[in-house]
């Protein structure tokens, strides 16, 4: 029996080292991170609704927005516009409820179809809050979506405007 | 007894070299931009705490897909007016002035390139009518800038257990490379620190604050510009 000690005690000595690493506190200021990865693109870099009418809404499909989403964990998924306005001449107000008014546009957004439900505010990220479109989407799934456009109820100029829309991930 | 004894051995040791087994993390390709960790955790801050003991290094991968920069201005010159300056969006790669492709959609002109200038990221084009409008198309190969900032959650998504961060968080972050370029493929390795002052009070015991990495935008000049941007969440976990 006592030689099957030695090699027990030498094992209990070589596991030692081991049990006060994980049960030492310290007073060290420590940085973890967990290996993941969040990576998200679109396939598309601009969409043009083209001349509209006031008071129109137009939409795109919702296919037409595709996001290649390979982030290793789950992600929450937000949109907005990140200006209160759209640039050039006159510019237009941003609506953060979709309403359309004098030189103010609004703007909604649909993953899988254009209707109640489905659809999600664009607001500004400067006065509004950014709206999920897609929450607790999973790791490495893809989709798509599309945008609609209010055009204000009455226009001071024809001069083209521009807005950067922004989607934003971050683990969930 | 001796058997058992062995068995137990050989359990023990494998316990310890084995340990649990790693969880498998999908890499994205090489075709993906994307950033890495998602999140950071600084755990016992105190507000006298060395800032180098908070760093946090944030990977970011530009992807491999050579990027094609497109641009559509309306032009218009006046008398005597031949030459017009244009501002690049997106870093010329390379400063490769050959690939920079120049289309007037009037006929009667042959616009070309004078000059670039990599300080101000503009083209000088030559060529032009005067008294005219047109319209004029760029193509370039163009490299990625990023920005890398701090920015305030939202307070509808805050990790658990998570207050909102202290108002002045932003002037504590600390960003070795805040705004640079990278060619199609690279990574760049970006150190992020903390640095509260001393005589701050801080009432949260775990706060946290977001770490935004954007990509420049496309050129456009269309309606909707669509970009994405990508947020690590940087959670602090004060001490005592």
């Amino acid at each position: 029996m006592k030689r099957y000690l030695i090699p027990i005690l030498v094992l209990a000595l070589l596991l030692l080292p081991v049990a006060p690493a994980i049960a030492a506190t310290t007073a060290d200021v420590t940085v973890t991170a967990t290996p993941s990865f969040i990576a998200i693109t679109d396939n598309v870099s601009s969409y043009d609704f083209g001349s509209v009418a006031a008071s129109s809404t137009t939409n795109s499909s919702v296919a037409h927005i595709g996001i290649t989403n390979t982030s290793s964990i789950q992600t929450d998924i937000t949109i907005a516009v990140t200006t209160a306005n759209w640039s050039g001449g006159t510019e237009w107000t941003h609506d953060n409820t979709a309403t359309a008014g004098a030189d103010t546009a609004g703007m909604n957004s649909a993953r899988t179809a254009w209707t109640a439900g489905n659809t999600v505010i664009v607001e500004s990220s400067v006065t509004g809050t950014p709206n999920y479109i897609y929450e607790n989407c999973a790791a490495s799934t893809n989709f798509t979506y599309g945008i609609s456009l209010k055009a204000p109820t009455s226009f001071s100029d024809g001069t083209q405007k521009s807005i950067t829309l922004r989607i934003e991930a971050v683990s969930g | 007894m001796k058997r058992i004894l062995i068995v137990l051995i050989l359990a023990v040791v494998c316990l310890v070299s084995c340990g649990a087994p790693e969880p498998v993390v999908k890499t994205p390709t090489d075709a993906e931009f994307w950033v890495s960790p998602a999140i950071i955790e600084i755990n016992n801050y105190h507000t006298n705490a060395d800032p180098d003991k908070t760093e946090a290094i944030v990977r970011v991968h530009c992807s491999n897909q050579p990027r094609n920069e497109y641009t559509k201005w309306l032009v218009e010159t006046y008398d005597h007016e031949t030459e017009v300056e244009f501002k690049l969006k997106a870093p010329l790669a390379d400063y490769d002035t050959d690939r920079i492709s120049l289309v007037s959609s009037d006929l009667n002109e042959e616009i070309k390139l004078i000059s670039y200038h990599p300080a101000t990221n503009t083209i000088l084009v030559g060529g032009f009518l005067p008294n005219s409008k047109r319209y004029v198309e760029v193509r370039y190969p163009a490299y990625t800038r990023y920005i890398v900032r701090p920015v305030e959650p939202y307070k509808n998504n805050l990790y658990d257990g998570c207050d909102m961060p202290p108002e002045s968080y932003k002037e504590w972050v600390y960003i070795d490379q805040p705004l640079f370029i990278l060619k199609p493929g690279e990574v760049k390795n970006v150190s992020v620190k903390i640095d509260v002052p001393d005589s701050t009070v801080i009432e949260s015991d775990r706060w946290e604050y977001w770490l935004e990495i954007t990509e420049s935008p496309m050129d456009t000049s269309s309606g909707v510009s669509i970009s994405s941007a990508t947020r690590i969440r940087c959670v602090v976990n004060m001490g005592d």
